[in-house]
């Protein structure tokens, strides 16, 4: 792989990995490691993409399968382990939120996400983590049920 | 949903995770790019030598082996030496295990022989979660070990050298103590699927499978998953779940791609085998025996931690009917 196209994907789309692993991980240090990880595998793939967002979504399903499994490798109930650093957010209305976002389970956690966060609609979400559109559609309506008891509409549009 | 934006925008990673990231991808592609270029000029090398001596080797082979059956007439066959390999996955995602121990134990021979051969020989997995051995012909016991993993133990037999075939061997990494793993394994390249059937929290069943693949209760704990979902040969499927309360917990194997009638056994021609893990051990291996008809294979239930063999097989129409 052409070392600049290494460079230009870094930039890219690391940001945007890095908050998503996040959401699995909870820790920021975890996460890092996740992004690099899926890089490394993006590199030795070498896959040929249709476009700009093929990539995106290619990248975001490795890290989403990466953080899985670096989660099942030690199997236990998920439970929410904020990371310091979310605590230091100076607007504590945002802290929490994010909190009660990632004390979702996962799949709502992935949808609302991908959804309130990169902007992708529920179709684009299907295919990025392999499920039927349906499917996302009520794991995006059940995330957000849940967080409206908690959070008394702060979350909705 | 601004507010939720904000929030993750002020998450703070390392503030020269780029650069750092950045240095060690083109540190790696550099390496990937010079392992390319060795890979591929061994190769023509080897191929060049196969060339030049390939006539000079046919001719002293040929002599060899005409030596060679004369001196092997009077000896004894069980000396002559063979190979074991394989690689070692883990059950839950079917990742290579490197720096895991094979001790291979080869079985008894008949009681009138001297054996003078070693019977104990160890391997260890490169990075890759492979292993290669010379050993002496016959049938071996592998135990394989590996920290952080359930030890397990798989009778395994000997290959020539020119056969191509890896044992694929798998591990679970150790569990809670009430959380149990089902690894199914089987022989032939057909489709078989694992499934879960378990007491939801509104007093019905769940069924998980392939097209369920999670069951998070409405706490929001995940208590089973369906961890991989094999659609080729030899597996694994493997399902982690971590019972709550009374009910039952059903484990069954079914062949619901296949097209099958009453009278098909391609479940049973293709011998499956689930491994029941709990905790840090293994305590249940369970084979479906040979010429059964039937698509689903009923394994066991699990009631208050305590697991009953069932051993049914049945035939269902669809995914619905299987219990």
């Amino acid at each position: 792989m052409d070392n600049q196209q290494i460079e230009n994907a870094v930039i890219t789309y690391s940001q945007s990995l890095l908050k998503i692993a996040y959401t699995y991980m909870k820790s920021t240090a975890d996460a890092e490691d996740i992004v690099q990880d899926a890089f490394i595998q993006y590199l030795r793939s070498a896959p040929e993409f249709d476009n700009d967002d093929h990539e995106k979504a290619w990248l975001i399903r490795v890290t989403i399968n990466l953080c899985k499994n670096s989660l099942k490798s030690s199997w236990r109930r998920k439970r929410a382990e904020l990371d310091e650093n979310l605590m230091s957010s100076p607007n504590e209305d945002e802290g929490f939120l994010l909190s009660e976002v990632l004390k979702l389970p996962e799949k709502f956690r992935t949808v609302i996400h991908l959804h309130y966060y990169e902007g992708y609609e529920i179709k684009e979400i299907a295919e990025i983590i392999g499920q039927n559109p349906s499917t996302v559609g009520v794991w995006l309506k059940r995330g957000r049920e849940r967080l409206k008891k908690v959070l008394e509409g702060d979350f909705y549009e | 949903m601004n507010n939720y934006k904000k929030a993750v925008d002020k998450i703070e990673f390392s503030s020269d995770f780029e650069k750092r990231l950045l240095e060690k991808l083109l540190v790696e592609n550099n390496r990937h790019k010079e392992k390319v270029i060795r890979i591929n000029s061994d190769e023509k090398r080897k191929k060049r030598k196969k060339l030049v001596y390939s006539v000079t080797a046919a001719a002293v082979a040929c002599a060899v082996f005409i030596t060679g059956v004369a001196f092997a007439v009077g000896r004894n066959s069980d000396t002559a030496v063979s190979i074991i390999k394989g690689t070692v996955q883990s059950a839950v995602d079917a990742k290579s295990i490197e720096n895991t121990q094979i001790v291979l134990t080869k079985k008894a021979l008949a009681q009138q022989k001297e054996d003078t051969e070693p019977s104990v020989i160890t391997a260890v997995t490169d990075e890759n979660g492979s292993f290669c051995v010379e050993v002496p012909t016959g049938e071996y016991t592998a135990q394989i070990i590996k920290d952080g993993f359930i030890e397990s133990t798989v009778d395994i037999s000997s290959q020539d050298k020119s056969d191509d075939q890896y044992n694929t061997l798998f591990l679970s990494p150790v569990m809670e103590e009430n959380t149990y793993r089902a690894v199914l394994t089987w022989e032939k390249d057909f489709d078989l699927d694992l499934c879960l059937s378990l007491p939801d929290d509104k007093g019905g069943r769940y069924k998980l499978f392939y097209s369920q693949s999670d069951y998070v209760t409405q706490s929001g704990d995940s208590i089973a998953s369906l961890d991989i979902d094999n659609m080729h040969g030899d597996g694994p499927e493997t399902i982690t779940f971590c019972p709550v309360g009374n009910g039952v917990y059903r484990l069954s194997v079914a062949c619901y791609s296949a097209l099958v009638k009453d009278s098909d056994s391609i479940l049973s021609d293709s011998k499956p085998t689930v491994t029941l893990y709990k905790g840090n051990s293994i305590i249940g291996k369970y084979t479906l025996s040979d010429f059964q008809k039937g698509n689903v294979w009923t394994v066991f239930e699990i009631r208050n931690y305590s697991v009953k063999e069932i051993n049914k097989v049945s035939t269902v129409k669809s995914i619905d009917e299987a219990e």
